[in-house]
């Protein structure tokens, strides 16, 4: 089975920022998919997600559409220090464009991962500190931050 | 940086361009139009919440009610605000967790939705006093920002084409002062709160 596009970022995505996250020197940073893994297991945690497409007629007369992706990245810190360096991390590392892959997974494992073009940002939204009132919450919950953002695929 | 240079040879066509640029200068249809988007947004985060909903409507619904839209300031500027945090914060102080998801303790044993939970069921579920429990993320707040920003970036261009196209009837002489009674050119139209206490989906 084929990912598709909306996968095929995400999965792209994930796999940056654990390449990167190595080459920078991080350690014992996890990068998940999804909001509920982000909790089983240790913390710091990155959770990536693709959370919206909107769709944008490439120009009058065409039915072929240009398709913008909403990004959510979720930041599971350890402490505020460390919510704010990877905060600024991750935004430098997005800066940049990155490649966009296609997966294929067959039995569940990925058995082929080819480069298909870049990812590109061309809107920041959110940069910030998620959930100020966290006497109540788990302490995975007390240095989170958001970054969104809408890329499409060049 | 962009340059304009302007050479008329025709001073009564200039003359016509300058009374247009004067005339339309002013906040009219801008205000009307930021108004418009203002109350949509609200609407479109009433519905997002509304959607993602496991329980019916009500009307007395404290977070649906504690989301409103006001205007701070409607001369020299605009300032618009959605959703009060001071308001949001007094009225439904769990906004935040609904918004941003997260893990909470409960307090007390009490029965809820299951539709807001990570491990999603149907029907409705008794959480012990003491137990956590990872609420999934509606998002209602990001979800307007990016459709305030999409909207604000379609009035803008819808604005400015209608200008620039009175601009070049004046200037043609096809028009003075012509009938697109728009602006806010040049001037500060502001949108989104205003100091502490201001509001969510906040754009500049």
């Amino acid at each position: 089975m084929a990912y598709r596009i909306s996968r095929n970022i995400e999965a792209s995505l994930i796999d940056t920022i654990t390449a990167n996250l190595i080459t920078d020197s991080w350690t014992g940073i996890r990068v998940e998919k999804s909001f509920a893994a982000a909790y089983q297991g240790t913390l710091p945690c990155i959770c990536v997600n693709v959370s919206e497409l909107r769709p944008q007629r490439l120009e009058i007369g065409s039915k072929t559409n240009l398709k913008y992706f909403t990004v959510l990245i979720k930041i599971f810190a350890t402490s505020d220090g460390q919510r704010l360096d990877l905060a600024d991390w991750l935004f430098d590392e997005l800066e940049d464009d990155f490649t966009y892959y296609t997966y294929t997974i067959t039995n569940g494992v990925v058995s082929a991962k080819v480069s298909a073009g870049k990812i590109v940002v061309t809107k920041w939204f959110e940069n910030k500190k998620e959930l100020t009132n966290t006497e109540n919450l788990i302490k995975a919950d007390r240095y989170r931050h958001l970054l969104s953002f809408e890329c499409n695929v060049a | 940086m962009i340059r304009v240079s302007i050479d008329f040879k025709d001073g009564k066509k200039f003359e016509n361009l300058i009374k247009y640029i004067e005339n339309n200068l002013a906040y009219g249809a801008a205000q009307e139009a930021v108004y418009d988007v203002a109350h949509t947004v609200e609407a479109d985060m009433k519905e997002v919440i509304n959607t993602s909903r496991k329980n019916p409507t009500r009307p007395e619904d404290k977070l649906i009610n504690a989301i409103t839209t006001e205007d701070l300031t409607t001369t020299g500027g605009i300032d618009v605000g959605i959703g009060r945090i001071a308001k949001l914060v007094a009225e439904a102080p769990y906004w935040e967790l609904i918004n941003d998801g997260g893990t909470y303790i409960t307090k007390a044993t009490h029965i809820v939705p299951t539709e807001y939970f990570a491990d999603p069921g149907t029907g409705f579920v008794t959480f012990v006093a003491g137990s956590s429990h990872t609420i999934r993320p509606v998002d209602f707040v990001g979800k307007s920002i990016r459709g305030l920003d999409r909207k604000l970036t379609e009035v803008c261009k819808k604005i400015t084409a209608e200008f620039i196209q009175g601009m070049e009837k004046a200037s043609s002489g096809m028009a003075s002062g012509a009938s697109v009674n728009v602006a806010a050119w040049g001037k500060k139209v502001r949108f989104g709160p205003k100091g502490t206490g201001g509001g969510m989906g906040q754009a500049r």
